[in-house]
């Protein structure tokens, strides 16, 4: 029976959270008391099936065909170690955010946790999918659940935030159709791996109209510039929790299916591939500059943490765009680290604007006073974020520049230590006022008066997040997430062994 | 790895992120360092008994800070491979940040960012260092990496060009604080630059003695004590990066014992400077006067630094100017550099000394000071024990010139042969008459002399713009947004 279920985990992650989605509002209805209950039990489940599965990486990429059907006829999942890194992103993600709103959310609580759900099972579907249709699905769901949960708190930012990531998402969503259209109109086959062997004899004219809609509408996903600029709004006026899963795991689908559909689908690593990645090396670079600049004079502190997010997937697409052992390893490891960097930044910063009532950061004087452990985990993933070794933060852009260096790319690589100048200008800042002892009128005239901390399972929350984000830096003895990158990007240079999971040698 | 003293001792490798491991060594210039950074700690430490305002706790953090500063500093000089040095270097920062921030935040943030960027750059060459030749071992690098190295060490070190976030921050900082910055931060990038030192280099020998010359012009010009204490770290500095440059086995062992000797009676300066700014509210050479009557014990610390520094005999400051000057011998303009930039030492101390310790107390009662004046009492104690402990150390080391050189495993040169007594007397005494001669011209101004920081400060004014602009760009408009977007397809597939 166990061994049974174990077999089907791949269908598993992506169904049990689609379930529960629509389960939750069922239940509201029928007894608002056994909700609770269900969300915990559902949250347990969907994050150790998540965790389990990735357990099963180690044996190589393996394939799942839904109910049986070959991969030519049906849809199959397949899980290779790019893809694990992605499901343990999104379980990290999910698990911290859906504990965190336990006490986040007042209101809304069965929506709020449907679209959570929602969320999660089609991110996991995004990672898993081997088929093209099937991505533009999920990224579909994705997008969905992403415009509803940015407009929860339905205040005027919020709807006003919630209708541009409607529309910005829209566009995306054609691109990415008209991509996977011309695929199929030029191949005959949506099937990722037969298409890495057909996509060769695509028509170069062709090929490069695809790129440029994949490019585009997994770009916009992204919030990569200049496609960025609908982020700072969503991210910005999301509920707390869903800003964390929003920062930290959902633009990351849209590096993941960049990643997937450059590398593994098109295979445009091969030479005469045309100017694809430096172009994409380009994006990334000018991402950190805007990100970086922008955040600098933000007074309302999710919004800065917003518009460093448009900065740090700069990093992840200069990586990217090496398109090198290196670079790709330092992509997915930044992307993994940012999962935990902002999920802990947006989660302590909603801990103080909604104790303080305050989203102003001069007004955040004196706060160490009274959130000690708050403050800190901020300070700490804050310092992280900046890259000050041996942070996390540092050691992915340090594999990002040799990265970029083994691609002989000189300018992204004096950048990355520019960024890290720049983002270090707007989160010291941010630090100097929080440990400023003396607190300003305006912090006690809010409803702050003593220490008042949030409760223990968000501190642990937040805690774990940023003890991750100093384990993931390299303690010495943690030295197999680093290892794993390098057999990742070996993995996904090569192609052949995901292409053989699927069609068989 | 220079073959000094009694040879090196690797000390293993911590398994760190594969490839990378992060190793030590022990050798004789580490072990200097690293006693020198405990030492001078200490007496920071015991000094900021009797400085900091604020509570037990506050005090504790403080001390807290210091003990990681210790740590941290530690792990910078006995770092065998770049990626190790650029760890506890980064980590350096973040803790002299904390530091800075128990005074001026604004200096504080500045300090931060200029040093990220120098570390980022010095990130680049060593990047640079591992994907051409696979190796991170400290030691000399190729040339044409060379540049990233210098720069990027060079924002620490407060080369010449480079120094234009020191004055400001060394002098804003608290007492204790600036003693370590000026006596042993600034050192460490001195030290890393003697790790990357593959022989004679003239560029940097000239950097070097321009420094000393420049640094010192603009300590005369100061009205205020600290930053003219800072601006003399700049010059002092220059002698180390000259003997540097000047790259033999001798001129490095010179250019440590000068890092050590300047460590120990900067530090003392800047001790007693801020025990006289927290005792009577200002450290502005215009409205003191008279302290060393009020402040005898004060008052003396400071004449045993300045003597050091102004290189009289008997004193550190002698011993290590004349390893310099055998480290330099050969380039005779340099050493000319060298010694007019003494007298203008001799003659800038001659002046603090003059104005804030000499003379009467009319000008501190005219400013109401006097009357602010905080009675020393129980603070003395711990106050007195920092600064004694270098006054000490200073004095020792000037009767025992030898004990350095000898530790470092470098032949000592003779000391005290008449030709090199009497060249250093006439130093001080040209000083002396020097400011006699000119003491009109050398009044305390009460504008600061425009340096090199008015022009970066500028340049980030103008800089400050780009986000204005870019703000702008990003006016919430949805349909000004779609043009961006379709601007880049088309973009993207015009050049793909």
């Amino acid at each position: 029976m166990i061994d049974g279920l174990v077999a089907h985990l791949p269908a598993i992650v992506i169904i049990l959270p689609l379930a529960a989605a629509f389960a939750i509002p069922v239940i509201d209805v029928v007894s608002a008391r056994l909700r609770e209950p269900f969300i915990a039990i559902a949250t347990v489940l969907t994050s150790s099936a998540m965790f389990l599965l990735t357990s099963r990486v180690a044996a190589g990429p393996f394939a799942y065909a839904m109910g049986g059907w070959p991969a030519a006829l049906g849809i199959v999942l397949v899980l290779d170690k790019l893809s694990a890194v992605f499901i343990v992103m999104i379980a990290v993600g999910f698990t911290t955010v859906a504990v965190y709103s336990k006490w986040s959310v007042e209101h809304g609580r069965s929506k709020y946790y449907m679209l959570l759900f929602l969320l999660t099972g089609a991110m996991a579907g995004m990672v898993l999918t081997g088929d093209l249709f099937n991505l533009f699905v999920f990224s579909e769901i994705v997008s969905i659940a992403a415009y509803s949960i940015v407009a929860h708190e339905k205040m005027r930012d919020s709807f006003e935030a919630g209708l541009k990531y409607l529309i910005f998402g829209t566009i995306s969503g054609i691109f990415v159709l008209l991509g996977v259209s011309l695929t199929f109109a030029a191949t005959g086959t949506l099937n990722m791996a037969m298409l890495s062997s057909l996509t060769p004899e695509i028509p170069d004219g062709t090929r490069r109209l695809i790129l440029v809609c994949f490019l585009v509408g997994f770009g916009l996903k992204a919030g990569i510039f200049p496609l960025h600029a609908w982020l700072p709004d969503a991210h910005s006026s999301a509920p707390a929790g869903a800003s964390a899963v929003l920062s930290g795991v959902v633009v990351k689908t849209g590096v993941y299916s960049t990643l997937r559909l450059m590398f593994t689908v098109f295979a445009v690593a091969t030479p005469g591939a045309g100017p694809i990645f430096p172009i994409m090396a380009w994006l990334g670079t000018l991402s950190v500059i805007t990100g970086h600049l922008l955040a600098m004079n933000q007074s309302d502190l999710k919004r800065l943490l917003a518009y460093s997010t448009v900065a740090q997937v700069g990093y992840i697409f200069i990586g990217l765009g090496a398109a090198s052992p290196s670079g790709l390893a330092g992509a997915a490891y930044h992307a993994f680290n940012h999962t935990f960097m902002k999920a802990a930044l947006f989660m302590a910063a909603g801990t103080i604007v909604s104790v303080t009532g305050c989203r102003r950061i001069d007004r955040l004087n004196g706060l160490f006073e009274r959130m000690p452990v708050t403050t800190v985990s901020l300070a700490l993933a804050a310092v992280a974020i900046v890259g000050i070794p041996p942070f996390n933060g540092f050691m992915s852009k340090w594999t990002i520049m040799l990265g970029a260096l083994e691609a002989g790319q000189i300018i992204p690589v004096l950048v990355i230590p520019l960024g890290t100048a720049l983002s270090a200008v707007y989160y010291f800042r941010i630090l100097s006022r929080m440990f400023t002892p003396v607190p300003t009128s305006a912090l006690q005239r809010s409803r702050v008066v003593r220490r008042v901390e949030a409760p223990w399972y968000v501190l642990a929350c937040v805690g774990l997040l940023v003890a991750a984000c100093v384990v993931f830096g390299g303690i010495p003895g943690v030295a197999a997430l680093p290892r794993y990158l390098t057999t990742m990007s070996d993995e996904i240079l090569r192609g052949d062994l995901y292409v053989r999971a699927v069609v068989g040698p | 790895m220079m073959g000094w003293g009694p040879g090196s001792v690797a000390v293993g490798r911590v398994l760190w992120l594969p490839p990378f491991g992060a190793s030590f060594r022990v050798d004789a210039l580490a072990i200097v360092m690293a006693v020198l950074a405990a030492y001078l700690t200490l007496s920071a430490g015991w000094f900021a008994g009797g400085y900091l305002t604020g509570g037990a706790r506050s005090q504790g953090r403080f001390r807290a800070w210091l003990t990681a500063f210790v740590g941290v500093c530690l792990g910078v000089v006995l770092s065998a491979d770049w990626l190790t040095f650029l760890v506890f270097w980064e980590l350096l920062t973040l803790v002299v940040y904390s530091l800075l921030c128990y005074s001026d935040k604004k200096a504080a943030l500045r300090y931060c960012v200029v040093q990220i960027a120098g570390a980022g750059l010095l990130s680049v060459g060593i990047a640079r260092l591992y994907v051409e030749t696979g190796s991170l071992v400290m030691g000399p690098v190729p040339g044409h990496l060379a540049p990233f190295f210098v720069v990027g060490i060079g924002v620490k070190a407060g080369l010449l060009g480079l120094h234009f976030w020191l004055p400001d921050v060394h002098s804003k900082a608290p007492a204790p604080v600036s003693s370590l910055l000026s006596g042993y931060v600034v050192k460490l990038g001195a030290y890393a630059l003697i790790r990357i030192s593959a022989g004679p280099d003239g560029f940097i020998l000239w950097v070097g003695g321009l420094m000393a010359l420049y640094g010192v012009v603009f300590a005369l010009l100061q009205h205020d004590a600290k930053r003219l204490l800072a601006y003399s770290t700049v010059s002092q500095v220059g002698y180390i990066v000259a003997a540097i440059g000047a790259g033999s086995e001798l001129a490095l062992a010179a250019a440590a014992c000068h890092m050590v000797t300047h460590a120990l009676f900067k530090g003392l300066l800047f001790l007693s400077i801020g025990a006289v700014e927290s005792d009577f509210g200002t450290r502005d050479l215009r409205f003191l006067g008279g302290v060393g009557r009020l402040r005898p014990l004060t008052f003396a610390s400071f004449l045993v630094g300045a003597a050091a520094i102004a290189g009289l005999p008997g004193t550190s400051g002698f011993a290590s100017k004349v390893a310099v000057k055998y480290a330099v011998e050969g380039h005779e303009a340099i050493n000319l550099v060298l010694m007019a930039a003494g007298a203008g030492t001799a003659i800038s101390f001659a002046r603090l000394a003059f104005y804030a310790f000499l003379g009467d107390t009319s000008r501190l009662a005219d400013n109401g000071r006097m009357t602010h004046a905080r009675p020393p009492g129980a603070l003395a104690l711990p106050r007195n024990v920092g600064m004694l402990m270098l006054a000490a150390a200073t004095v020792f080391m000037g009767f025992r010139p030898g004990t350095l050189p000898a530790f470092l495993g470098v032949p000592a040169p003779p000391f005290f042969t008449s030709g090199n007594v009497v060249a250093a007397l006439v130093t001080v005494l040209a000083g002396l008459l020097g400011f006699a001669a000119f003491k009109g011209v050398l009044y305390p101004k009460p504008k600061n002399v425009p340096d090199i920081d008015r022009l970066t400060d500028a340049m980030i004014e103008r800089l400050a713009l780009v986000p204005t602009v870019l703000r702008m760009a990003h006016n919430g408009s949805a349909r000004f947004y779609a043009f961006w977007t379709v601007a880049a397809v088309i973009v993207l597939l015009c050049v793909l």
